[in-house]
């Protein structure tokens, strides 16, 4: 019975928004403990919750995909936020262009190191190479660099996750206060995860996170052709 | 009814970006360019900020729990991980914390330096007075 009912949209719907409350309830209280962050504690009740009740994900997915849909209305709303602190783009745009730029030959640069240090092989090197943009860009480049085009998209969205929880700590490690240097570390580092977490920051860091997924994308398109030859040298 | 209005700018510009990763022959999520088309139609006020800022706000204020599913499909690749698992978490993990730690150091000591050198002009247009 279970089964059947699992496969009604209020079952996916209900379980997305009672956790993700349920993990906003516990980060209040512990606001330091990672795991209380409400998007890594509802991922990981639900996904427990699926696989102990053996339910099938395209059951939860029923009533998932009316929330999911609402990533690109959200993320065509950001503008708003870009329009309202266009005067920091047009102000530091040296800064933060260059910060992209080098942050992702940076990010190429260490993911060559550890995959040679792993072993991994050119299939998997493409996989991981556009790890850090926004899904539908990364599937594409990951596409045409030959990658495994269905773990991109897993690895994409653990990094985002990742890049929420690790973002604030790195912050206060690297005495990061700047709101704009925090927004293009999140967007660029996380893409629109890292964005959601930019926003609980402040308009700023929202605004220039929000940026950010646009530019690094770019960025990333561009440096794959070039890479494509190194990484078929190197694997 | 202005919820409603508000919301259907929102879904007009998704959809108008949507259609255009449709038919554009590089991979550009429809999602970022009907932010781009947003912003360059609040920048050059063919849409006013009050049309679309209340829905506007709340959804990207709201943004974290639309990743909840997409989070969850990370379920489904569970068995292509295999063996490989823990290598691609350290990969993912080590990769992700120096790339944002990188990109705050760079962008925060090279806005800081435009912002002393904003200081500094006013001062050497005093001392040429």
């Amino acid at each position: 019975m279970l089964e059947s009912f699992s496969a009604n949209p209020y079952f996916g719907l209900f379980l997305t928004f009672f956790f993700f409350l349920l993990g906003t309830l516990f980060h209040r209280r512990w606001p330091s403990n990672p795991l209380f962050n409400p998007l890594v504690f509802s991922i990981t009740s639900i996904i427990i919750l699926l696989i102990v009740t053996d339910l099938s994900y395209n059951n939860y997915n029923e009533g998932g995909r009316f929330i999911n849909f609402w990533i690109t209305p959200a993320t065509v709303a950001l503008a708003i936020k870009l329009e309202k602190n266009f005067v920091y783009l047009k102000k530091y745009y040296t800064a933060i262009l260059s910060g992209i730029g080098l942050g992702v030959t940076f990010h190429t640069i260490i993911l060559l190191s550890v995959s040679i240090l792993f072993q991994f092989d050119q299939e998997l090197v493409a996989t991981l190479f556009p790890k850090s943009i926004t899904t539908a860009i990364a599937l594409g480049v990951a596409e045409s660099l030959g990658g495994i085009v269905s773990l991109t998209v897993a690895i994409v969205v653990f990094t985002g996750v990742l890049g929420t929880v690790v973002g604030p700590p790195i912050f206060a490690l690297f005495k990061i206060d700047d709101p704009v240097a925090q927004g293009v570390a999140l967007g660029s580092g996380s893409h629109a995860m890292g964005t959601a977490k930019a926003i609980e920051l402040g308009d700023v860091q929202a605004a220039m996170a929000g940026l950010s997924i646009i530019l690094t994308g770019i960025a990333v398109v561009i440096l794959a052709p070039l890479v494509m030859p190194l990484v078929s040298l190197l694997f | 009814m202005k919820q409603l209005k508000q919301l259907f700018w929102i879904l007009l510009f998704s959809f108008f970006g949507e259609f255009l990763s449709l038919i554009s022959p590089v991979a550009i999520p429809g999602s970022v360019i009907g932010m781009v088309l947003l912003f360059v139609a609040l920048h050059f006020k063919w849409v006013k900020m009050v049309q679309v800022e209340e829905v506007g706000t709340w959804l990207t204020d709201n943004m974290a729990i639309f990743f909840v599913p997409a989070g969850v499909g990370l379920m489904t690749n569970f068995d292509i991980l295999g063996d490989i698992w823990w290598q691609l978490l350290v990969t993912i993990l080590v990769t992700t914390t120096l790339m944002i730690a990188f990109v705050a150091i760079i962008v925060q000591w090279l806005k800081r330096r435009t912002d002393r050198k904003d200081q500094q002009k006013p001062q050497a247009a005093k001392e040429m007075v």
